[in-house]
Formats: C-alpha cells, structure tokens, sequence
C-alpha cells in the first residue's frame, strides 16, 4: 500500500514538472530570437566555418521560414535530444555535457554527504546544548557562511591549503600521470575532490546546520516528545528517533529549495578549481562564445533542477506518511 | 467602532492624519528600539555604512579613478599602495572601493526594481483574487523554478555586459519572491475588519490597497528586500568572476577574476576584494536578520 | 501546557521539560522515592511501574510513526522477538476496544479520530501493564459520548490488569464517576483530601465549596453559581500562609500569616484550613 501511494505520488510531482522544462525551452529558443544580430552568429559563434556549411545549417534549423516553423524543428531537436552541434569542441553539444556530468555529480554527492551529515550533527549538538561553546560557534559560522561569497571562499581554501601548506592540489580532477593502478587513480580523485567538495560543504553547511537546530529546539519542546520519554525509552531514541526525524523534514523542503543556488555554487567553484564538470563547462563555453553549450545548459540545469526537486519530495514524502498517503 | 475593533491601530479611516502619524512614529521608535538591542544587527548597520560612505567617497579617497594604472604589477601590499597593486599594476585598495560601489549600486537598484515589479503583482494578485491572481500565480511559479543565474549568465553573454542591462536581470529575476511574499500577506489582510470598514466608507481599491493593506503587509517584504540585495550582490560578482561583467565598471567579482591566475606569487589580489564582498554581504546579512527580529518577532523565539 | 495540574502530572514521573525542576517534597512509588533515582533507573520506572495519558492526544503522538510503532517501542525490552511485539501490539490495541487493530497498527494519527488517538495513546500507556497510571485531562479534548466511552475504558482496564489510576482533571463529574477519593488542589498544594462521597456530600475547605458550587445543575436552573473574585495567583511568588487567602471568602487575619495545618473531618477525610484547625494549634 505504502509503496504504491508513494509512486502515485511520483508520477503526480513529474506531470506538475512537465510544463516548467517545456517553458524553459521555449524561453531559450526566443532569447536567441531576441538577441542583436543573427541567430545563425550564435549557433556557429567564432567557430570558422565554410559558407556552404552555414547555408546548410540555415535550412536545416529552418532559419528561412517561419518563427512557428523554426520553433517546431527546434523542438523536435530537443525532444530527440539534440541541442545542436558545438563548433568549438567540434562535437554534439549533448555528448559534450554529458561527458562532462560525472564530474560534476562526484562533486555535488560528495559535498552533500559532507554538508547534511556535519551539518544535522552540529545543528542537533548545538541545539542540545542550547548557549554552549558549540553553540555560539555554530549559530556564528553559519551566519558568516551564509554571506560568504563561495568562489570567494575556494581561492582562499586554495591559497592556504594549496598554495601555502601544499596539502592539496590547487587545480583539475587528476594528476598528468600516465602509469597509476585503478587504486591509486581512486585515491588521486578523491585527493583532488577535497578542496572543491569541502567548499561547496562549507557554504551548504551553513545553511543546513543552522536550520537543523531551529527545528531541532522546536520539536524538542512539543508534546509528543514528552509522551515518547514517559514510555521509558532511551534518551537517545527520543532525540534520534523522535525529534531528529521532525526536525529533518523542513532541512530536507529548503535542501530541494537551495538546489538552484547550489549549482551555481558548483559552477564558480569549478571554475576556481579547474574541475572539469558542467560549471567549469560553462566558463569554458563563455570565453569561447560557444553559444550552443550555453544554451543547452540553460535547459540541461532547468531539467536537473526540476529532477532535484522531485528527488527531495520523494525523500520528504517517504519520511512523512501525511504527504505520502493524502 | 473601538481600535481594537480594527486590529491595527494607527489605521483607522476616521482618525485625524497626525494621529495616524503619531502612531506610525510610535511603531517606527518601537521597532528602531528592538532593532538597536540586537548588538549584531547594529554592528552589521556600523559595518554597512562605513562601506557605503568609503563606496560614496570613492572619488575622493582615490582620484586616479579605478582604471588607473599607478605602480609596478603586482606589487606587495605597503604604504603606497595599501592593498598592493594587480596583474597591470593598478592600485588594489582603489579598485576595492570602486567595486564595492558598483555592487552596491547593483545590489540597490536592481532590487528597487524587484520590489517595483513585485509590489505591484503581489498586490494586485492578492487584493483581487480569483483569475488574476491565478494567472499571476503561474507566472511567479515559472520564474521562481527557473535557473536564474544561468539565465543571467546567457542573457548577459548574448545581449553583451552592460551594468545596466545587469541590474535589469537581476532585477527581473529576483520580483517574484517579492510577489509571493507580498500576495500572502494581501491575502489574509484584505479580510481583515479595518479593510472592510475602509471599502464601508467608499474607499477606493487603489486608496486600500496603498494606505491601508500596504503598511501593514509590507514588513517580511523589506526583510526579503534587504536578503536579496545581499543575493544581488553576489550574483553581480559571480557574473563579474565568470568574465561577464561590464568591462567599464570596476566590479569585485572581476577583480577575482582576474586574480585567479595570479594566487600563487600574489596573494592579496584575491584577498582583498574578497574580503570586501564578504563584509559587505555579511553586513548586510547581519542587517536582515535584525530587521527580521524587529518587525517579525514571533519567529525570534524559535531561533529562525 | 503551563497549568499547574499538568506540571504537577509530569512532574510525578519526571518528565517536566527543561529548565523546568523539582525543587521539594518527594514522589513515592511502590515504596521508592521516585525523586532521588537516577535517570536510568527512572527509565526503568517509566518502562515498568507507571505510565501516563495526557489531556490531548493528537499533540502527544509522533505525526510520522505509525500507531504500532509508537506502542511497540515501549514494550520492545518485554518482547525482544518481532513476532511476539507486534501480536502484543495487537493485544494492546484490541484491549483498548479498537475495532480491526491490525489496520490500525499500520495507520499514522493523522488518519485516526480524536478518541481513536486517545485509545491509541492509552494503548501505549498500559500496553507494559503498569501498576499506576496517571491521566491528565484524558477527555476534556473529546466529544462528550467519546468522553463518556473513554472513562468507561479507563474504570474496565483498572479492574482488567489490576493497575492504580490517578486522574488529573477539573471536570468535577468526571472525578465523581471514575475516582474513589480526591485530592483537591489549590495553586499547587493539596487543600483537602477525602473519599469521594464524603468531599462531595461534605465539603470542609471554602475552595471545595466554591468549585462544588460552580457546577451547573440542570435540575435547577435558578441556583445562583459560586464565582470566585480575583485569578490564580503568581506561582513563582505565591501568598503567604494559606494560599487561598486573597480569594477566600471566609479569610481570617490569620489566614495570611500561617499555613494551616492539617485537620480531619472524619475518617480519611482531611482539611488544611484554619476554620477546621483544633483549637488548641490555633492558639
């Protein structure tokens, strides 16, 4: 019963989603309508390219007919999941991103293992012991996190633990190296992921363990919790159990709220680090005016937005049964 | 018909002008009160001035104008160049100050214009109700899912780095959580009795909406105004380090873009700017939350 | 929940939320002063001897676990085997006069009525077989038939596994029907105890008088009601000598000088007024 409610529920959230990913495409197609100039100088960019070449493209995206005629073809492309070709990788723009994802899915996992594990810990400690030495320290790293601008914060991760102690490497996801085993590969990746991942942890964190113990204080006063310790179960199972899990579930809503703002966070922090995912993609792409890449990247992040968020309110309605069984 | 009848004092329609301004006085020295007991908030206002009034005097403290060229390159911060000199061999602190008026001014107006734009929507939206509100609903929705820092980074990248045509963006992307926030509140106030007594003596919706709905809904608004100007800032930086800001504006996130080759031999090129941008969002920050726990303070007890 | 009959409930097994203490007096149970045991021992306490059943139910169940859950987890040291838990879960429910408890084991409040909630809490309370139970308010938050059913189900359970009730309310009809003796308290001090029959039929302290007269009868309609002047007061600073006092209809000048000391009516029924001090202690 649990599990088919909570995939009706699923399917419910993805039709909701359908309409927001069909008006971001739409809006991608006329911004480059709207743009100065002519829409073929944004889909070749600085790219050289024969004459002939670009007439051929100009009749197949149909650039000679109709707006409705070109918005039609545009979103064939789209739904077959061609973006276009990107002449400066000189690949298809959909194989570049998608090349390019691991890297930057290894970072957001890692940094959100990071910040929702030290997070909900320091939040949960902190409100446990409500004015203590932690506490302060908390509630004050998690107002300056917030304001910290994060590409801000790597240069100077990099500057002291690269640069200056020589802990870490400063740039790229893999040494130059040719001869390394799959272990020592393994552990070269994870040893290049430290300062890009604590970065982005850091500016998560923040937010996350400061929220953690808002709720955390909240629930531990109401009444259920004090029905829970007269029962004569551990103190740990109330707090754990009973109140962590309440406590949990407004994290988990501005978790799946933030997402937007934590992938702009990966990009400036790939760029800083050299990391080759989507972000530093995007930099890349600006410098080298390879319009298709950033188009296909606006809609590419509104998809994976769109997922993110379906991702957190199936983890919200798997932990409370009122969402998941109305 | 008693104040307490009409449930916020200050506001009755038949009540003489200067008695309504007294009470707006009282309201305003009350939350001033609150506000200045928050030592925090009041050390972010401190913070926040001084950096406005060095943004203000830029000119003055650095006539040589932030594009100036005035030493050796990268030299180590000293006497004469206080924060040392970048990778052309301009003067840091000069440029510093420049930045930190153009965040401002970007950080400023760009959510004037938000607040403009959302004021307006949340208003009307709430005020009316019914199909309007529906269709103004959907619109916030779409704008709200959107990724809004790549879609700044695309419109800004095709239609050319312009900080005006920053400011409009931004300002763009950021009305719809002003509507929202704005609507809700419209939504529970315009049942209130002291609308409906306004609209019993002929008031009209414009007169409502402004002088009596208004002052009474537009508290978490400046909270989220102030919040956002803080996200404004940092998006203009973000832009300015991805190498779209406006070549003709010194900008903080530029700075650090160009710093970035150049932190191994010269580490003041990224710290400073940096250190401006943090203190100038951290002041703000610290400005919100007082401003949060004065107006809003039942949600202070909960430690939000 | 900030009135003083609930602190006082929660207080008996310990459960006062910070930074809320005990301060004096002791709490005995089964011949241990609950007061003076550590907090694994009151675990123990709470696992074992006595449970409690508050005044609204839905505030007091966990919004994301499921009823079975919820009892299980107090027996789960009594029955270490799955199986055995979850038919002891079942019993609980079924003792406690749910229809189809299998079902409702699997449900989450939100999907039960309030008198359900308050069922399912009891179920929790009583699943461990406790030697007393201390309810507080347990059907002011109930419809009037489901109050009446819930009292019934308490008085059938004390009898059913042999367990001691303690009933926290104001609701004097309540107190009538269910308890065999009372302790009438005042800002936080027993000012009268007696056999149920005897403090109604014969109340000695002006406070029982006023509570007694404040009830409606719907026989007669005319009787004037009892009102007393003045509110509760300030506990942090409470009156001198006799609480009641300031509020007392009957107040002598040495009302606010000493406490009263304890006087007997009659046999089990005791005051703590100076009007039925014996003569020789109040001079």
């Amino acid at each position: 019963m649990t599990a088919a409610s909570l995939y009706r529920y699923v399917l419910l959230r993805l039709v909701q989603l359908v309409p927001v990913v069909f008006l971001i495409i739409i809006l991608n197609f006329f911004l480059i309508r709207l743009a100065p100039g002519d829409p073929i100088a944004y889909i070749i960019g600085d790219a050289p390219i024969a004459d002939e070449l670009v007439a051929d493209l100009r009749s197949k995206l149909g650039l000679d007919g109709s707006i409705t005629q070109q918005l039609l073809i545009y979103l064939s492309n789209v739904a077959q999941g061609d973006f276009g070709f990107s002449y400066v990788s000189r690949a298809p723009v959909t194989e570049v991103i998608l090349s390019r994802l691991p890297a930057t899915l290894l970072l957001m996992i890692t940094q959100y293992v990071l910040a929702i594990a030290v997070g909900i810990v320091l939040g949960v400690l902190s409100a446990r012991h409500q004015g203590s030495a932690l506490d302060v320290t908390v509630t004050a790293v998690s107002v300056v996190g917030y304001a910290l601008p994060v590409f801000w914060l790597g240069q100077m991760l990099m500057l002291m633990f690269s640069m200056k102690l020589g802990l870490f490497p400063a740039q790229g996801m893999m040494s130059l190296r040719y001869s390394m085993t799959p272990v020592e590969k393994v552990f070269d990746i994870a040893h290049h992921l430290v300062l890009p991942a604590l970065t982005l942890a850091i500016f998560n964190l923040a937010l996350i363990a400061r929220l953690a113990r808002a709720n955390m204080l909240q629930v531990l006063r109401l009444e259920y919790i004090i029905f829970a310790r007269s029962k004569g179960i551990s103190e740990r199972a109330v707090v754990y159990r009973h109140a962590l899990r309440n406590a949990v579930l407004p994290v988990v809503t501005v978790i799946g709220l933030n997402i937007k703002t934590l992938i702009t966070g990966a990009v400036l922090t790939e760029t800083v680090f050299a990391w080759p995912g989507l972000g530093r993609l995007t930099f890349d792409a600006i410098n080298a005016r390879d319009y298709p890449v950033l188009m296909a990247m606006f809609v590419f992040v509104g998809i994976l937005v769109v997922i993110a968020n379906l991702i957190t309110d199936i983890i919200y309605a798997w932990l409370d049964p009122r969402i998941r069984l109305q | 018909m008693s104040e307490a009848d009409l449930d916020v004092p200050g506001t009755l329609p038949a009540t003489s002008a200067s008695s309504a301004a007294a009470a707006r006085r009282r309201r305003v020295m009350r939350n001033w009160h609150r506000f200045t007991m928050n030592r925090l908030a009041l050390f972010g206002l401190l913070l926040l001035a001084g950096m406005i009034i060095l943004a203000l005097f830029a000119p003055i403290i650095a006539p040589g104008g932030p594009f100036g060229i005035g030493g050796t390159r990268l030299a180590e911060p000293g006497a004469r160049h206080w924060f040392g000199t970048d990778h052309i061999g301009r003067d840091i602190f000069t440029g510093v100050l420049y930045g930190t008026r153009t965040s401002l001014m970007v950080g400023l107006l760009s959510v004037l214009m938000a607040l403009a734009i959302g004021i307006v929507v949340g208003a009307v939206a709430g005020y009316y109700g019914g199909r309007i509100d529906n269709l103004l609903m959907r619109v916030t929705e779409i704008f709200q899912v959107m990724p809004r820092f790549f879609l700044a980074l695309f419109v800004v990248a095709i239609f050319g780095a312009n900080i005006w045509g920053i400011v409009f963006v931004i300002g763009i992307l950021n009305w719809a959580e002003i509507a929202r926030l704005l609507r809700a509140e419209f939504l529970t106030l315009r049942e209130r009795p002291f609308v409906t007594a306004a609209r019993a003596y002929g008031a009209r919706d414009l007169d409502i909406i402004v002088m009596e709905i208004l002052p009474n809904a537009i508290s978490p608004v400046i909270v989220a105004g102030s919040l956002q100007v803080a996200s404004a800032i940092l998006l203009e930086a973000a832009l300015g380090f991805l190498g779209v800001g406006d070549p003709n504006e010194m900008s903080l996130g530029s700075m650090l873009n160009n710093a970035q080759q150049y932190i191994r031999q010269a580490w003041w090129t990224v710290t400073f700017p940096g250190l401006a941008l943090c203190l100038l969002t951290l002041g703000i920050a610290l400005v919100s939350d007082g401003l949060n726990d004065s107006l809003n303070p039942r949600l202070k007890e909960v430690g939000l | 929940m900030s009135g003083g009959k609930s602190v006082t409930a929660l207080s008996l097994l310990r459960l006062v939320p910070m930074p809320g203490r005990i301060v004096a007096g002791s709490i005995t149970l089964n011949g241990r002063d609950v007061s003076r045991l550590s907090d694994d021992e009151m675990r123990g306490v709470r696992r074992n001897e006595a449970a409690m059943i508050f005044q609204d139910a839905s505030n007091f169940l966990n919004p994301i676990f499921s009823i079975g859950d919820q009892i299980a987890e107090g027996i789960a040291d009594r029955f270490p085997s799955k199986r055995e838990r979850r038919a002891a879960v079942i019993e609980a429910l079924h003792s406690v006069r749910i229809p189809d408890p299998e079902r409702v084991a699997t449900l989450y409040p939100f999907q039960l009525s309030g008198g359900m909630q308050q069922r399912a809490v009891i179920a929790a309370a009583t699943a461990r077989k406790p030697s007393l139970v201390i309810a507080d308010e347990p059907t002011t938050a109930l419809d009037a038939t489901v109050q009446f059913q819930i009292l019934r189900l308490l008085e059938e359970l004390q009898t059913e596994i042999g367990m001691s009730l303690i009933l926290i309310s104001h609701d004097l009809a309540v107190i009538a029907s269910v308890c065999s003796r009372v302790y009438v308290m005042y800002a936080a001090e027993i000012v009268e105890s007696g056999p149920t029959r005897d403090i109604y039929r014969n109340p000695a302290h002006p406070y029982t008088k006023a509570l007694l007269g404040s009830i409606l009868d719907p026989l007669e309609e005319r009787k004037p009601l009892t009102i007393l002047e003045g509110a509760m007061p300030d506990l942090s600073a409470p009156p001198q000598g006799c609480r009641f006092h300031p509020r007392c209809p009957a107040a002598m000048p040495i009302c606010s000088q000493a406490k009263p000391p304890p006087a007997t009516i009659s046999s089990g029924h005791q005051v703590n007024c100076w009007l039925h001090a014996e003569p020789a202690v109040a001079a």
